[in-house]
């Protein structure tokens, strides 16, 4: 180790090789132990306090007997407070643990109703009307990959909280190539988000159509960090009509991810039923749309929570409070929204922005189109309330 | 064997004990953590329902169990001089690497040794930020803090390892690489 001199990104990259370290021994033998020692636990309580007492009796005799041997009255005081000390530390231990289950109990209530990005790669479970949606909407954007003109990569926001997707032109026929081209071009940090391509991974084109195939090295720091990778690498399949990720080592199937155990290939899920709502660093940086880490049951709820502030830095809602409506319908692939009648439609950057992120949001539960009934006007930017708005192919596209 | 048991210990064994491992430095400490965290975990686990969040709750019951372990290790006469302040007391680094480090090379080594010289709060924000690889908002949700405190943490963390490290530079020859800073 000659360095003398290091800087922060070195540091975390050293940090990143430190080895994976694995408990050497069995489960059973691990239940064993567990086990025994709760058994050992409870007779250990009912000893703890007679040994207590006599340790403390012991203590105090011996300090009361030296104070006397050696006429000091004045230092009477002092086996006292060193007792009481030690009671009041045991106290504090107590307290400490007792505070430390309510902690636990309280975080497991907090935690029944909430389900995030992680579970949702679990959850195979859809509706049958949802994958009707889904079949359709999958044929309509088989259509789209025959002419890719835009590719989409997932981005983690500044502090890796949230998968920004973020959608870039591209003339590439190949999808890996467009992808590298993508991972190598972006500007993360100009628009806000985190330094993370280029990524030390290998994209190449299947043998199907739209598959993708990434090769990691052995000791590539994904690996470790595999959580923000097959989350960002989500959102790039989510968006770019890839039909199957097949990932090898070293050219051999599969990656053995810390987190994610092995995978040999990644499960695309097209609909997450998440809500989008805004990401915007400072206020001079770009504004995204940020799908929810959160899914949603119903496309009611997932609207409804665009007005919400999730109290996350950076994070903000999506749509404003002057926006509101009073019924929401499903017809076949479209979703129609009565807009209540003091809602405000202005023509303005921030209104298409709401409207954006009700057509992303509703397209993350297998919708096309969307048609807003009520508005007060019928046009704003470029998009035409008067009828369906179709919805884009993916979102926050840069020039 | 417990079903609630072998769900969690499928799930997250691997992670807890890596977690706990880095923490205490010791394969036997860890292995003695991770059983009082199942302890602990089986007895609250019935009124522990949601699955988002076991992980973070599961590394939470880990650090406490680290840092109860930290606190007996120091004895109840040292706890007494001490003031009982024990984030601000960094581990002084006295053992042989274990072998998982011991055949890495000399960097790796060097910051496995110099994450000991941070304190446990600033230990526990490195290792489940860049070895677990958890966000900061799960970090957050594990110390039960605010993000802006992860971040600080995080940022002092960096400082203090990047102090050892450079130190180790310094001592471990006089053929010295310059590399310019950021």
């Amino acid at each position: 180790m000659k360095k003398s001199q290091w800087n922060e990104y070195e540091l975390i990259k050293l940090l990143q090789k430190l080895p994976e370290v694995e408990d050497k021994r069995s489960r059973s033998e691990v239940y064993h132990h567990v086990n025994n020692r709760s058994i050992r636990k409870r007779k250990q309580k009912k000893n703890w306090i007679p040994l207590f007492a006599a340790t403390a009796a012991l203590l105090l005799v011996a300090v009361l007997g030296a104070s006397i041997l050696n006429g000091e009255s004045t230092d009477k005081k002092s086996p006292r407070s060193q007792f009481i000390s030690m009671d009041q530390v045991e106290k504090q231990e107590d307290k400490k643990e007792s505070n430390e289950s309510d902690y636990n109990t309280e975080k497991a209530k907090e935690n029944k109703a909430a389900v995030e990005s992680d579970a949702m790669a679990d959850e195979k479970e859809t509706l049958n009307d949802e994958e009707d949606y889904a079949s359709k909407a999958e044929a309509n954007e088989s259509d789209q990959a025959a002419n890719r003109e835009a590719v989409t990569i997932g981005v983690p926001d500044d502090q890796s909280n949230y998968i920004i997707p973020i959608t870039v032109s591209s003339a590439s026929a190949s999808l890996a190539q467009a992808l590298v081209e993508a991972m190598t071009n972006a500007k993360e940090e100009a628009w806000g988000l985190t330094d993370y391509y280029p990524l030390d991974i290998t994209i190449s084109d299947g043998a199907e159509n739209n598959q993708i195939i990434i090769d990691l090295s052995e000791d590539s720091p994904l690996i470790t960090l595999d959580s923000t990778f097959l989350a960002a690498l989500q959102e790039t399949v989510k968006y770019n009509q890839i039909e199957s990720v097949v990932f090898t080592t070293n050219g051999q199937p599969g990656v053995s991810f810390s987190h994610a155990g092995m995978l040999k290939t990644l499960e695309i899920s097209k609909f997450d039923k998440k809500a989008f709502l805004l990401y915007q660093l400072h206020e001079t940086s770009r504004r995204f749309l940020a799908p929810s880490n959160i899914s949603y049951d119903s496309i009611t709820d997932a609207l409804a929570s665009l007005k919400e502030d999730p109290g996350i830095e950076g994070i903000s809602p999506s749509v404003p409070q002057t926006i509101g409506w009073d019924n929401v319908r499903e017809h076949k692939r479209t979703l129609e929204i009565d807009l209540s009648n003091d809602t405000r439609i202005d023509d303005t950057d921030e209104t298409k922005t709401a409207i954006e992120a009700i057509l992303f949001t509703a397209k993350d539960f297998g919708f096309e189109q969307v048609q807003l009934f009520n508005a007060s006007i019928n046009q704003v930017q470029e998009l035409d309330l008067s009828a369906p708005i179709t919805i884009p192919a993916a979102p926050n596209y840069i020039e | 064997m417990d079903s609630v048991f072998q769900e969690l210990y499928e799930k997250y064994h691997k992670d807890l004990y890596q977690f706990l491992f880095y923490m205490v430095k010791k394969h036997e400490v860890a292995e003695d953590i991770v059983q009082e965290v199942y302890i602990r975990v089986l007895k609250s686990y019935d009124r522990f329902e949601g699955k988002s969040s076991e992980k973070t709750w599961l590394y939470s019951i880990a650090r406490n169990a680290a840092i109860d372990y930290f606190r007996k290790e120091k004895g109840w006469k040292q706890r007494l001089l001490e003031n009982f302040d024990l984030d601000k007391q960094p581990v002084k680094d006295v053992q042989p690497l274990p072998e998982e480090i011991a055949i890495q090379n000399a960097e790796v080594q060097g910051i496995y040794q110099s994450l000991h010289s941070c304190t446990l709060d600033q230990r526990s924000v490195i290792i489940l930020r860049y070895i677990q690889g958890l966000s900061i908002m799960e970090t957050a949700a594990v110390l039960d803090w605010t993000e802006s405190k992860v971040k600080t943490t995080q940022h002092r963390a960096l400082k203090a390892i990047k102090k050892k490290m450079e130190e180790k530079g310094r001592e471990e020859g006089n053929s010295i690489e310059k590399i310019p800073m950021e």
